[in-house]
């Protein structure tokens, strides 16, 4: 069997080893472990209440005290900005995962059993598709009333077909292997053996996808927070936080906007940069 | 030959339709998903019974779900969207008179990003694994992560109020000059073809600021897409014969490498065109863009549903029918096409 897979516990070494030849590689693990660490913990170690406002200290400049400065009530960007990470990640993360999910589901049928599933599931990615897909989430999110699980629905909904090609892709390449006969003959049901013996070995190129996608994911649903979907003040949101700052930008007031959306693009780089360090982990020949 | 790419791009009209009608069935479930009954929704919150009893039956609700999707479906073939709530006006002729601002918007920020990413693409195809390459792949990827309203406010922050470089961010042209007389309704090609300098400058000064911020985020595909084809054309027999043959390098980058690898280049343009009209919504929002985006935002806060379900569609049909253009000029331009049938 020429089937090449990565010993478990080979991953962490091999990751290393990327990191320590590709110096990018090294920060977008960093990045992600960083964002992770904030993620779970902020609201634990933020100096200061997010949601407390002090009108004595009204869009103060970034000092040691406020290290982001203050915003229009007075209240800590830097605190804002942190505690906001939980938010967003968490936003894109579950939107993410209902895709993958729904996505390779779809995906793998139409590639296993082909025929109609093949051809309908197939035309519906591509009419998904044919949408601007912000345009799409904007309008799934106006019908569906603007809430914050809405604006996770239509983020899933949008990145859906991405999932249903690679699937289909991977699956079609894995369908006609020698291990799916042996699980087939081995009495194993289609499904079963679709689900338990072919996915798994196409995982490492979705979960590629995964974090690329997280990026993207973090990305659309901060856009439309921007635009005043989904999440709304006073709550700590990367989106609103630059909303917010917007209004000040044209009077000086830089670091309203300036630090919620450098840690919000940070975050979305540090994704696609690691999704090009998992790419390397899973296939080292398809360097791009 | 000749019929051979006929027949071919005839294929791929006929292939936009189940497209087209998939668009229609997602944008006339997008208002029949809403929960309670539709026609309180689209005759607004201020509606009284007789005005909901009226839209209820021009919507044909009391009908079939066929039904409705026909008469639905023959209202958007009249060009009827429906009236808009928030400004009585119907919606067609809202977006009518807004379509080419966001147009004139997305085009030139599309330009500007072909205008950067190719020679970047170029470079880099020339010189791989360079500090050369790997500076214009940094720049791109990071252009692709910056939240295009961030990019916007950042740059408005940069060049109108550190600077003083750019007008204030107030539309498409400052209150002192009188709009040039429509014809095409892009403001800067309408002003040149009245000969009016002032007025061609004083839009395009407007407009450059917001088209640079959506180029940003197309830049990535765009030049990872040439390097990627102008490396392998590079790479090819026919630029090694051309070389052997004693063509000056010149020719045999920008004539013959090139020339074959803009052919993904009309690819990669169909999806980056899907961005940038997502984009411009976001772009349009910072820069006060008198566009469709700014439109279709005022009418989700006021939940003004025919105007949101008639901004969807256009954008779809724009994008789809964008796609359909670029799948007919690769038809047209590769030779290759239509040989094999």
């Amino acid at each position: 069997m020429n089937n090449i897979t990565i010993a478990p516990e080979n991953v962490l070494q091999r990751l290393w080893y990327l990191a320590r030849r590709n110096p990018l590689s090294l920060i977008s693990l960093t990045l992600f472990g960083l964002y992770v660490f904030v993620a779970l913990t902020a609201s634990y170690w933020v100096p200061f209440e997010p949601l407390k406002s002090n009108t004595n200290i009204v869009l103060e400049a970034p000092n040691l005290v406020h290290w982001f400065g203050t915003d229009h009530l007075g209240r800590d960007v830097f605190s804002r900005v942190m505690v906001a990470t939980r938010l967003d990640l968490g936003i894109a993360f579950s939107a993410v995962a209902i895709s993958f999910i729904i996505g390779t589901a779809l995906g793998s049928i139409a590639a296993y059993f082909g025929g109609w599933y093949e051809r309908i599931i197939g035309r519906l990615g591509d009419i998904v598709l044919a949408f601007p897909l912000f345009v799409l989430a904007m309008g799934i999110v106006a019908v569906m009333g603007n809430s914050l699980i809405n604006v996770i629905y239509a983020t899933a909904i949008i990145n859906i077909p991405f999932y249903i090609r690679i699937a289909r892709a991977e699956v079609s390449l894995q369908r006609d292997r020698q291990y799916v006969q042996a699980a087939l003959l081995s009495g194993n049901s289609h499904l079963r053996t679709l689900s338990h013996h072919i996915v798994p070995n196409c995982l490492p190129n979705l979960v590629v996808q995964v974090s690329t996608n997280m990026g993207w994911a973090i990305l659309n649903a901060a856009g439309l927070s921007f635009i005043g979907l989904g999440v709304r003040p006073p709550a700590a949101e990367w989106g609103i936080l630059v909303a917010e700052g917007a209004d000040y930008i044209i009077s000086g007031q830089w670091w309203l906007v300036l630090f919620p959306g450098f840690i919000l693009m940070l975050a979305v780089f540090s994704f696609n940069l690691l999704g090009d360090t998992l790419r390397d982990l899973v296939d080292p020949q398809k360097r791009t | 030959m000749f019929y051979d790419k006929a027949t071919l791009i005839l294929k791929r009209l006929l292939l936009a339709i189940p497209t087209l009608l998939g668009v229609l069935v997602i944008s006339f479930s997008l208002t029949r998903a809403l929960p309670g009954d539709p026609a309180v929704y689209f005759a607004g919150a201020m509606a009284d019974e007789a005005s909901i009893q009226q839209v209820r039956e021009q919507l044909g609700l009391d009908r079939t779900l066929v039904y409705q999707f026909i008469t639905y479906c023959q209202n958007i073939a009249q060009g009827e969207f429906g009236q808009s709530l928030s400004t009585g006006q119907s919606v067609s002729s809202e977006l009518g008179a807004r379509l080419p601002a966001s147009l004139e918007l997305t085009l030139f920020g599309l330009f500007l990003a072909l205008a950067i990413s190719i020679p970047l693409g170029i470079l880099s195809a020339l010189k791989p694994n360079t500090w050369i390459d790997h500076l214009c792949r940094i720049l791109v990827t990071a252009g692709a992560s910056t939240p295009i309203f961030f990019s916007g406010l950042f740059l408005m922050f940069v060049f109108y109020y550190l600077l003083g470089w750019a007008p204030s961010p107030i539309g498409r042209l400052d209150f002192i000059f009188l709009a040039p007389t429509h014809v095409t309704g892009f403001y800067t090609i309408d002003a040149l073809l009245e000969a009016d300098f002032e007025t061609f400058y004083a839009a395009l000064s407007q407009l450059i600021l917001p088209a640079v911020t959506l180029a940003l985020c197309a830049l990535a595909p765009i030049a990872r897409m040439i390097r990627s084809s102008m490396i392998t054309a590079l790479d090819s027999e026919y630029v090694k014969a051309a070389k052997a043959n004693g063509i000056s390098s010149y020719v045999r980058i920008y004539v013959y490498a090139l020339q074959n690898a803009s052919l993904p280049l009309l690819t990669v343009i169909g999806l980056v065109f899907g961005f940038l009209l997502g984009g411009n919504v976001l772009v349009e929002k910072v820069y006060s863009w008198p566009g469709v985006g700014t439109f279709a935002i005022d009418a989700l806060i006021a939940s003004d549903y025919a105007a949101i379900q008639g901004f969807v569609l256009i954008m779809a049909v724009l994008f789809v029918s964008l796609n359909l253009f670029i799948d007919i000029l690769y038809t047209l331009f590769d030779p290759r096409m239509g040989r094999n049938e």
